[in-house]
């Protein structure tokens, strides 16, 4: 196997490191987890010349390595464990030409961790025209690197920097800054007791939660050598920047000009009105109305076809493939569970699409900026409003989008309230339920099925403010004023850039729950179609009409409900069904519910497969749509099972209740504790139960 | 049930299906890290 | 000593002390240094962040942030 090399991309937050990484890579990526922009690490393939492979990571945007958020955090530990498998064997440090000084204080502290550096000056391209000139050979030589200027617009430097990562054993590994002159007393101690031990490594381990392989913190405390206060620490990290600032300071003046006379126009123009007091609201609310109405426009088109386009897959394996077990398999159960989520992949890419927008643009930061102060007042932080308007798309890269709030009591919240957002999987169950039990008329021009869609969506926003304020009352934990927020340039997102996110997004989250829909279908349609006993192998002698008077069809339709009824999967129902009755759901809606706790979109998919088995197809062979064949549904006693009282006692349950592993497994890993996660399960699927209960008495 | 291709299909796919869900949704291990209170020493 | 957060939208200040334990280390490496040059460009309403620019970076702040650093008027 030939070597691959393994190469960090690190930078500032809007520096466009992605966009490097996107263009290094292409489409060669893996994403760990769910994708945010950037939370977690990303992983590429680039190739290189002579079928050597360079391995490139995108790690999430710091700006220095004193890390003051989580995700920061992550990128500090990486760099600091030689042992650990994705340790790079150079590191590439992206950074804006706008914005070189502040830049290169993280380049400084990654040249002096002795990894080969190179630095990539990104957006070069608007150097002449905000009046910036570099003496690249200067500057190269000052800071002991490579200096490769990217941009956006051509690819030429793409090369240059492929034959930097190939021959990265010829890039200096000397250190920029000798961390003893920050105060050489306190450091020369500490070279004394750990000789063997590089010393700003160990001044980074001191200063921050991380252990690294050779000397863990603990040890550090072990030893005879006195930790300073907390502090005496930030005292000694002031010094360090200043001091980093001084020698950048000092390199600039030779190797970099401004005229400021050309600076910028465009950005104080756009600021004025995105962050006006009053229009700055409005413009927000009509983004936010525009990109919904937008997204159920455009998503029905498509919608449709794949809608049809699953129908006819389902019959055409009916027809053309030996009759057996295994194609009602795939025909009934496998094949209708996963189109009843392939239908809405249009709007979650929608979706998907417009929050990366927004994100990309710069524009989300200035609404972090208006909202800081409301959101304070319900005990979050501006910030989370980046990920409760993702948490419309979906709660995991939203929880994962929290990790820049400085304040734990600020995240918690945010992570504890995202789950009531509207997430892309409460979509499905939303929509067949108002096309069941809403009538599609119009009241002042409104059609009564979009009014009951939009509520739904307020009560998830409006849930979770009251929740986070009442939980701002009940959490003992300090709360800390902090809050540091680069207020980035505006930029015209990149196409292939917004085309990249959607893909990836879009991908993961139909993979990911394609695969439990799957899974839970094929054990759904096998309980659903054998059972034991008398009353499932002879269904006909259990007919209490009179087998005479009725048609044959008639009497199938009767023998298949019989035989569900009596199936594996119709015994867990009518036993679970006790639970669900006083909500007004039959046994079969239990089922839904109960495999929706592994994800919601689940729902949809298990009514398919159940009302598809006791459902005979008509003459002609064809698939009934399931929406009717969900509106026949009766009980005992012939009354209908989704009427409007059943099914808003329904929605309300999907609005609230917590149905989603996914969600919990991740809310566990960020918090580092069961307690929330469970605390969290328990509180929502409660409160959805006696919310519908409520509900569905007062309506019937 | 009687033994053919198709009924052998069936139940390999059963098989696979529990042994996915049973396999996502064991706890894991995670490595969490700055939880309980604000990161970093600022 | 002016703060701050006593700076109107608009004006320029240069930055005197940046002392206090509670300023967050990221905003010292986003320029707010001693010496450095401050603007404000825009101040969210009800008592929100204030929104400034140092020496060529753009942050946003809360006011309480801003309470904590001494300023020069020009």
């Amino acid at each position: 196997m030939s070597k691959q090399i393994k190469v960090a991309l690190i930078g500032n937050p809007n520096t466009g490191k992605t966009s490097i990484f996107n263009s290094l890579t292409g489409l060669n990526q893996k994403i760990a987890n769910y994708p945010g922009v950037t939370v977690e690490k990303k992983e590429g393939v680039c190739k290189l010349s002579r079928g050597v492979k360079a391995h490139i990571f995108d790690l999430p945007g710091t700006y220095s390595l004193n890390a003051s958020s989580m995700d920061e955090n992550l990128v500090v530990e990486l760099l600091l464990n030689k042992n650990h498998k994705d340790f790079p064997d150079l590191a590439i440090i992206v950074s804006d030409v706008e914005n070189l000084k502040r830049n290169l204080i993280l380049f400084t502290q990654v040249k002096d961790l002795e990894i080969p550096t190179v630095l990539a000056i990104n957006m070069s391209d608007r150097m002449k025209y905000k009046g910036i000139e570099l003496d690249i050979e200067k500057l190269e030589k000052k800071l002991d690197t490579k200096i490769i200027l990217t941009t956006n617009r051509t690819k030429d430097w793409v090369g240059e920097v492929k034959n930097l990562i190939e021959n990265y054993k010829d890039l200096s590994s000397k250190i920029f800054l000798d961390t003893s002159i920050i105060e050489p007393e306190y450091f020369n101690k500490l070279k004394n007791i750990f000789p063997n031990q590089q010393l700003y490594k160990l001044w980074v381990v001191i200063c921050q939660d991380v252990n690294f392989s050779n000397v863990s913190r603990q040890e550090i405390e072990n030893s005879d050598f006195e930790i300073k206060s907390t502090s005496e620490l930030k005292r000694l990290q002031q010094k360090e920047t200043i001091k980093r600032y001084q020698l950048i300071n000092n390199i600039l003046k030779e190797g970099q000009t401004i005229d400021s006379s050309k600076a910028q126009g465009f950005r104080a123009k756009i600021d004025k009105v995105l962050t006006h007091k009053f229009f700055g609201y409005v413009i927000f609310l009509m983004i936010l109305m525009a990109i919904f109405q937008t997204i159920y426009e455009w998503a029905s088109i498509p919608m449709d076809f794949i809608d049809s386009s699953f129908a006819s897959l389902a019959d055409w394996v009916k027809i053309n493939l030996p009759s057996g077990a295994m194609t009602n398999l795939l025909a009934d159960g496998i094949i209708t569970g996963i189109g009843g989520i392939v239908i809405f992949i249009p709007q979650i890419a929608f979706l998907f699409m417009f929050i990366s927008i927004l994100e990309e643009s710069g524009y989300m930061s200035r609404v972090v900026f208006l909202t800081d102060k409301t959101m304070q007042k319900f005990g979050l932080s501006g910030k989370s409003v980046v990920p409760l308007i993702s948490g419309v798309a979906c709660a995991i890269p939203a929880i994962m989008a929290t990790r820049n709030i400085e304040s734990w009591k600020e995240r918690l919240i945010t992570i504890l309230v995202t789950p009531f957002m509207t997430c892309a999987a409460r979509l499905p169950v939303y929509l067949i339920i108002i096309a069941l039990v809403i009538p599609d008329e119009k009241i002042f021009g409104l059609n009564y099925q979009a009014i009951a869609l939009m509520s739904l969506y307020l009560i998830g926003f409006i849930t979770a403010l009251l929740s986070s304020l009442i939980l701002t009352k009940i959490l003992k934990i300090k709360r800390r004023s902090i809050f540091v927020m680069e207020m980035p340039n505006y930029k015209f997102p990149r196409i292939k850039d917004v085309f990249y996110t959607v893909f990836e997004k879009s991908k993961s989250f139909v993979v990911e729950a394609g695969k439990i829909i799957l899974a839970i279908s094929v054990i759904l349609w096998v309980l659903a179609t054998n059972g034991i006993g008398d009353k499932f192998e002879n269904p006909r002698n259990y007919i209490s009409e009179n087998i005479e008077e009725i048609s044959i069809e008639e009497i199938q339709t009767l023998e298949a409900s019989i035989k569900l009824e009596n199936s594996f999967i119709g015994f867990i129902g009518k036993s679970i069904e006790p639970v669900f009755k006083p909500l007004g759901y039959d046994w079969k809606i239990g089922i839904g519910i109960i495999t929706s706790f592994a994800a919601r979109e689940v729902f949809v998919g298990t009514l398919a497969v159940i009302y598809n088995i006791d459902n005979y197809d008509d003459s002609e062979g064809k698939k009934e749509e399931i929406k009717n064949i969900m509106a026949r549904e009766t009980d005992a006693n012939g009354n209908k099972i989704f009427t409007l009282a059943s099914g808003i006692s329904l929605l309300l349950f999907y609005a609230f209740a917590m149905q989603c592993m996914s969600t919990l497994a991740i809310v566990r890993k960020e918090t580092n504790s069961w307690k929330w996660p469970i605390l969290q399960f328990i509180i929502m699927t409660a409160l959805a139960y006696f919310i519908s209960l409520i509900s569905f008495q007062i309506l019937s | 049930m009687d033994i053919n291709f198709q009924n052998i299909l069936v139940v390999t796919s059963v098989v696979l299906a529990v042994i996915y869900l049973f396999k996502k949704f064991s706890p894991k291990k995670s490595t969490g890290n700055c939880s309980k209170k604000d990161c970093g020493c600022s | 000593m002016p703060k701050l957060s006593d700076l109107k939208k608009g004006e320029q200040a240069k930055i005197v002390d940046v002392s206090s334990q509670e300023i967050p280390i990221k905003l010292l490496e986003m320029g707010c240094l001693p010496g450095n040059k401050v603007r404000l460009i825009q101040q969210a309403p009800f008592k929100g962040p204030i929104y400034i620019e140092i020496n060529g970076s753009y942050v946003a702040i809360r006011k309480e942030t801003a309470r904590l650093i001494e300023i020069e008027l020009n």
